[in-house]
């Protein structure tokens, strides 16, 4: 686990241009007014040892939130459809739902212990506009959902662990990401880019041993641009949410 | 959702319901639907399969739904406020949702729809 893993040394990390950004993302994170959690009040300590309780990156994920939606009312307007990859305790979507209240909320995991918890979590805040399917990410929205997706949220695990502990449904499942804690990142990046609607937003958690800066380019190449959001120390790693967009098409 | 494994050949929509328990959350007060939940309807309105949600309102249990939706009933709140009540309120708590194209089975168990694949079945999937 992450307890005796040291920080990243200066030197590899990302560009000088990347680390400009984490630095306005720090700024940003600071200045934000602390987002207030939904109620956690349907939760017993069992439910914890199957569902990812809520800690450090949840919280940065809904201060990146509340700060880009504040900023950007025109989302929280517009915004038909939220759909959060792997909900595990079902705070993030809540929180997004309050404050788009227009919206129809999606949540998958690939546990349904976290489902089931998402959905309590949504009901305890009054969000009734919840649907549940237990999928690994997106995978049968796919077709249907293409380019219709205003908010996506995604937390993924990513811990860097080895390869073979990425597997089974349940609690390990919440932060373990294989080789850089990469191992679902990768593979959620095309289903993202897919659903993503013309003006959809994103936000996702990385640190900085997921090398964030490459899976930028990565998203790049699909059309979407990815830049920190937040970002806050917690421990011994740096925790960012990354905002992303899909990049508009200069006018001929 | 649909089942898009190559199986399924692109025909995998919509799912057939077949329920076993389905919970129609009470609105005793059909007023009750505020404008709110009316500017909810009318903004899912266009993103909605409508063949589709007649064949799944009627498999469980709804057949009232009109076979079309004209440009009169989308303005019409009366209808808008009995769509809203379909789309939200009905909830399928138990049954099975069935892959015309395949006839793979997803099973929904206390509300949640069970759709993951088998590792085969994943390499196979098509987007």
């Amino acid at each position: 686990m992450t307890d005796f893993h040291p920080l990243r040394s200066a030197n590899d990390r990302g560009s000088k241009n990347w680390e400009q950004l984490n630095k306005i993302a720090e700024k940003r994170a600071k200045e934000a007014s602390p987002a207030t959690m939904p109620s956690l009040d349907h939760a017993t300590m069992s439910d914890y040892g199957q569902v990812y309780e809520p800690s450090d990156d949840t919280y940065l994920l809904i201060d990146g939130i509340q700060s880009d939606l504040t900023e950007n009312q025109s989302i929280a307007k517009s915004a038909r459809t939220i759909l959060e990859l792997g909900s595990g305790n079902g705070v993030p979507i809540t929180f997004c739902s309050k404050l788009v209240p227009s919206a129809l909320a999606i949540a998958t995991d690939i546990n349904p212990n976290a489902l089931a918890f998402t959905k309590k979590t949504a009901m305890e805040n009054n969000v009734t506009k919840l649907e549940t399917i237990q999928c690994d990410l997106a995978t049968p929205l796919l077709e249907s959902c293409k380019q219709r997706i205003d908010i996506i949220i995604f937390n993924p695990p990513y811990v860097p662990t080895p390869d073979e502990e990425v597997s089974g449904n349940g609690i390990e499942v919440s932060w373990a990401g294989g080789e850089r804690g990469r191992l679902v990142v990768d593979r959620a990046i095309p289903q993202i880019a897919h659903l993503l609607s013309e003006n959809g937003v994103c936000y996702m958690i990385t640190v900085d041993d997921n090398e964030p800066e490459e899976i930028s380019k990565m998203f790049d190449a699909l059309g979407i641009k990815m830049f920190p959001l937040v970002r806050r120390r917690a421990y011994n790693e740096y925790l960012s949410v990354q905002k992303l967009v899909r990049k508009k098409q200069t006018k001929p | 959702m649909r089942n898009n494994t190559k199986e399924a050949d692109g025909k995998g929509f919509p799912l057939r319901i077949t329920a076993v328990e389905v919970r129609v959350v009470d609105n005793p007060d059909a007023t009750n639907v505020g404008q709110r939940e009316i500017d909810f309807v009318k903004n899912m309105l266009p993103v909605l399969d409508w063949p589709a949600l007649v064949q799944a309102a009627s498999q469980l249990g709804i057949p009232t739904l009109p076979p079309q939706l004209t440009e009169q009933l989308a303005q019409d709140p009366a209808f808008l406020q009995a769509l809203y009540h379909i789309l939200m309120n009905v909830h399928l708590v138990k049954g099975m949702l069935t892959c015309p194209a395949s006839g793979r089975e997803f099973p929904v168990t206390d509300g949640i729809v069970n759709m993951m694949l088998e590792e085969e079945e994943c390499e196979r999937v098509r987007v």
